[in-house]
């Protein structure tokens, strides 16, 4: 065999090692290991449902909820705001279209902690640093925010604030989920976010 | 030879590349490439584990304790570990889990730390990795 053909038989060799490599290497952690799981032990990367609340009576527009429950408990009940990606359609899709924009921190919450806590590290590790997790999900912002009552003779102003967050939280939580089901869903696909209208652009 | 002679430079280059993306690939220090590959076990379930399935597994069952509930688990196992979750990545500890030749269950009285814990390790490229939680759905 002439040198030409070692050279060719090497470098098709190579390419085949190349090739049986995984092909979604774009979609691989870019922290390392260490950092990340530092980085998502620590406090700072999750939200009481009372700083939730907050941001919502407040329409903060630097606040994206992101609700991971499959559609039909999100049409059930949905915190005001929340878009819907089912966690399954979060890791199986591209994440940028969700989390691309750095400006905005994306809050994760399911029914109860393990979906929310498994996107936290899956976006963080990609290097999504605006992930952030809401403790306890859906369950509870219904013992917080749902059930809370003021049953004492004197209020604190900050207990009174906290108070007054939660109750006004409630009240649009009340009234998104008490819609029409009809009037809801439209609510909700209005909210629902479509890669292909992201894709930007004018008309 | 004279071929090699001519293209040394193309070839050396290409070699580099095939070497770090191989040691990029298969490194043991670090996160595998495909993460919702490695992620598919926490979107099916497959993941989470109760008491009374773990003695259905094959293998030496390595039980890791990530909090203070060791002593409720180590009474019906007998390799229990306790560790720090901030120390799950250090060398001796990586050792004892790639060594173990069977599944290996994380449990903890936190279960957004167990959460944390098994998809880091996951994403590792550790498989036969659990959760363990209780009959009432309560994860440990």
């Amino acid at each position: 065999m002439n040198i030409r053909k070692k050279i060719s038989v090497l470098l098709l060799l190579l390419s085949l090692i190349l090739a049986l490599l995984p092909l979604s290497a774009n979609r691989s952690f870019v922290e390392r290991p260490d950092r990340l799981l530092s980085d998502v032990l620590d406090e700072d990367v999750s939200f009481t449902v009372d700083q939730v609340a907050e941001f919502i009576v407040r329409e903060d527009p630097s606040v994206q909820l992101i609700d991971l429950r499959p559609p039909e408990d999100f049409r059930k009940q949905a915190v005001p705001g929340a878009v819907n990606v089912p966690y399954p359609e979060f890791i199986k899709s591209d994440p940028d279209i969700w989390l691309g924009n750095s400006n905005i921190r994306n809050i994760f919450y399911s029914t109860g902690d393990l979906e929310p806590d498994y996107a936290l590290v899956y976006a963080r590790g990609l290097g999504y640093d605006n992930s952030y997790v809401m403790e306890g999900g859906i369950a509870e912002w219904e013992r917080t925010i749902m059930q809370t009552r003021f049953t004492g003779d004197r209020i604190t102003a900050r207990e009174n604030a906290l108070f007054e967050t939660r109750r006004r939280a409630g009240e649009m939580y009340t009234e998104l989920n008490s819609l029409p089901d009809s009037l809801k869903s439209k609510f909700l696909e209005s909210r629902k976010f479509s890669a292909k209208k992201l894709d930007g652009g004018c008309e | 030879m004279k071929y090699l002679k001519h293209y040394w430079l193309v070839v050396t280059i290409f070699l580099i590349v095939v070497l770090f993306v191989l040691f990029r690939s298969f490194s043991r220090h670090d996160f595998r490439y495909d993460a919702a590959r490695w992620a598919g076990p926490s979107v099916t379930g497959t993941n989470i584990i109760t008491e009374e399935q773990i003695s259905a597994l094959r293998g030496e069952i390595l039980l890791i304790s990530l909090g203070n509930q060791a002593a409720a688990i180590d009474q019906l196992h007998d390799k229990t570990m306790k560790v720090n979750p901030e120390s799950i990545l250090e060398k001796g500890t990586l050792s004892v889990i790639r060594k173990n030749k069977g599944p290996v269950i994380l449990f903890s009285d936190d279960s957004s730390v167990t959460a944390r814990v098994w998809m880091v390790l996951s994403e590792m490229g550790m498989q036969n990795l659990y959760i363990l939680h209780d009959e009432e759905n309560r994860v440990y």
